[in-house]
């Protein structure tokens, strides 16, 4: 009697999961994984028969998803290092008692809460190059010879999608940063400053250790999101010129849904590899950071 | 004397801030100004306040975008989303917090896992699976991806809460012979509000932003979002700046009314995760 009551508790707490993990694991966990079978595809979407590793080694001899490999790093890399870096600046300088303190960081944080598509499209006007705003500045100032079609040659739109994200998400590491500064005691400033060290050295040898977790958190956010790139490019550059400014989100788009035709298996393998790609950093960046963690 | 030195840098920190603040911020207020612009004015004024103020836009915009049916369209999704997933996900992490054993941590990393698995990888397959239920084109498809998608952050965010509040209210209410279910949906979950404020403020601004999933599992034109809407209305209207800025305006404004009365939420959202790491 006791044991059936018993059996009957453990399946209402199981019942518990059940509504949540049913539409995770039918409309999430399943497809994901089925990505892992159809990667060794020739998936059209209808038929499929096996094919081997044909997929990625044509990946790999393929121009444009090369491409889009190496702009996916290019943007990880820089979207990371300068979102980061300017996140920390703000976030220090938040950290003083200024005049409107709560205005500025409302300010900052904002473009955050926004549509990165709808963001794209504004950016998108301010460097069209015959009216936007950019180009009428360098007018202004004299400087035409800077003026070029930002978007329309590859370097500067991959600088320009970089520069957009960087901008519309730096304030949002800032609010994790300042999380993080408000955790360090004031003691320890209070002690610092007895001994000595003083704002850059205050900052390398107390603030920048003790706000390990904050730099973490942020580092993985951040690498995660840009591997995942894509609303920016869409809203800019749609890709292009040609195919030179795509993400690898773009490309799985354009191989899956694009107008050239659905071959869902190579795209399914791409987006193994980026799944892989965002596995092997997660857990890279959390071995290392951790690391630098100390307690307080 | 160092005092006053003190005063007077914080103070020139403070202007450079505040001037940097109003450029930073620039590209939102263009939105503002331009969509008041007429066509004219925009071509020779592309930065400034509008010369004349003029409502074209908005009405204009109105039509092009079917913006009651795509805002209603939003809500519908948003509401139903957000309100529903909050539920499951703070019932199973109720489960997951308080059982703790070996199963329920398996089932724990099994939702963490989700928070590294790109949605491009589950979008290909997912389209296949809507199909199969007849869910291409429907709410309820949206909604049940949705389902699926905003429960790793939510589940993580939820059971680190639930190891916070303390188990005696609980132990009481299943003494007085309170069951399981009663226990959790009288006691606990009022007990959950603060979690439930963030969770549900951040799914809000996802799932109302959100373009690329609506985008392809939506695509017939009475239904589409706000976002995809204004998608398939910019490519038409590409050299109509104040007509775009307009839409764009009509899409970020019921944000930004949120975002006044619900910032203090978003931002123990974001940071929630990051104390805990």
């Amino acid at each position: 009697m006791k044991s059936i009551n018993k059996k009957i508790t453990e399946i209402k707490w199981f019942s518990f999961l059940i509504p949540s993990l049913a539409f995770y694991l039918i409309f999430f966990v399943l497809p994901a994984i089925s990505s892992v079978f159809f990667a060794f595809t020739d998936w059209d979407g209808i038929n499929y028969k096996f094919i081997g590793l044909a997929n990625f080694v044509e990946m790999f001899h393929d121009e444009s998803i090369l491409t889009s490999f190496g702009n996916t790093i290019i943007y990880a890399i820089s979207i990371t290092f300068f979102q980061n870096f300017f996140g920390i600046v703000l976030a220090v300088f938040c950290m003083k008692k200024l005049r409107g303190l709560t205005f500025i960081r409302t300010v900052f944080f904002m473009p955050a809460i926004f549509s990165a598509l709808l963001i794209g499209y504004t950016w998108g006007f301010i460097l069209e190059p015959n009216i936007g705003a950019l180009n009428t500045i360098l007018s202004v100032l004299h400087l035409e010879f800077l003026q070029t079609s930002w978007l329309s040659d590859p370097f500067w739109a991959r600088f320009m999608i970089i520069f957009v994200t960087v901008w519309q998400f730096m304030g949002y590491s800032m609010v994790i940063f300042v999380a993080g500064l408000k955790a360090i005691p004031n003691e320890l400033y209070e002690s610092a400053n007895i001994d000595g060290a003083h704002g850059w050295k205050e900052f390398i040898y107390i603030t920048f250790p003790l706000i390990a977790p904050s730099f973490t958190i942020n580092i993985i956010l951040s690498t995660i999101g840009t591997l995942k790139l894509f609303e920016q490019v869409y809203a800019m550059t749609g890709g292009g010129p040609g195919y030179m400014t795509e993400s690898v989100a773009i490309t799985i788009n354009r191989l899956g849904f694009g107008g050239t035709g659905t071959r869902w298996g190579y795209g399914a393998s791409m987006s193994v590899v980026m799944f892989l790609a965002i596995m092997f950093l997660t857990v890279f960046v959390v071995n290392k950071l951790r690391k630098r963690e100390v307690d307080f | 004397m160092n005092e006053k030195k003190h005063q007077i840098t914080i103070n020139v920190i403070s202007v450079a801030l505040w001037a940097l603040a109003i450029i930073y911020i620039y590209p939102i207020i263009l939105i503002l100004f331009s969509a008041f612009k007429t066509q004219a004015d925009m071509a020779i004024n592309p930065f400034g306040l509008p010369k004349v103020i003029s409502y074209d836009n908005f009405i204009n915009a109105f039509q092009v975008m079917h913006y009651f049916r795509s805002l209603s369209n939003t809500i519908i999704i948003v509401l139903f989303a957000v309100s529903i997933s909050t539920v499951f996900t703070a019932m199973a992490a109720y489960a997951i917090a308080r059982k703790n054993n070996k199963f329920y941590n398996k089932i724990y990393l099994l939702y963490l896992g989700g928070l590294i698995i790109p949605f491009q990888m589950a979008m290909i397959p997912l389209y296949k699976i809507l199909n199969a239920f007849n869910l291409i084109s429907t709410y309820q498809g949206v909604i049940f991806v949705y389902l699926g998608i905003l429960s790793p952050f939510a589940v993580f965010l939820f059971s680190g809460f639930v190891k916070s509040v303390p188990k005696e209210l609980e132990e009481a209410a299943l003494i007085d012979g309170c069951g399981i279910y009663k226990t959790f949906f009288l006691i606990v979950f009022p007990l959950l509000k603060p979690a439930i404020s963030t969770i549900a403020v951040l799914n809000i601004f996802g799932v109302w932003n959100d373009f690329l999933m609506p985008m392809l599992y939506l695509q017939r034109r009475n239904l589409m979002t706000l976002t995809v809407q204004m998608s398939s209305f910019q490519g038409q209207y590409v050299t109509r700046w104040p007509l775009v800025f307009a839409g764009i305006f009509l899409i970020i404004g019921p944000m930004i009314i949120i975002y006044m009365f619900a910032q203090r939420f978003i931002v123990s959202g974001i940071t929630a995760g990051a104390v805990k790491g």
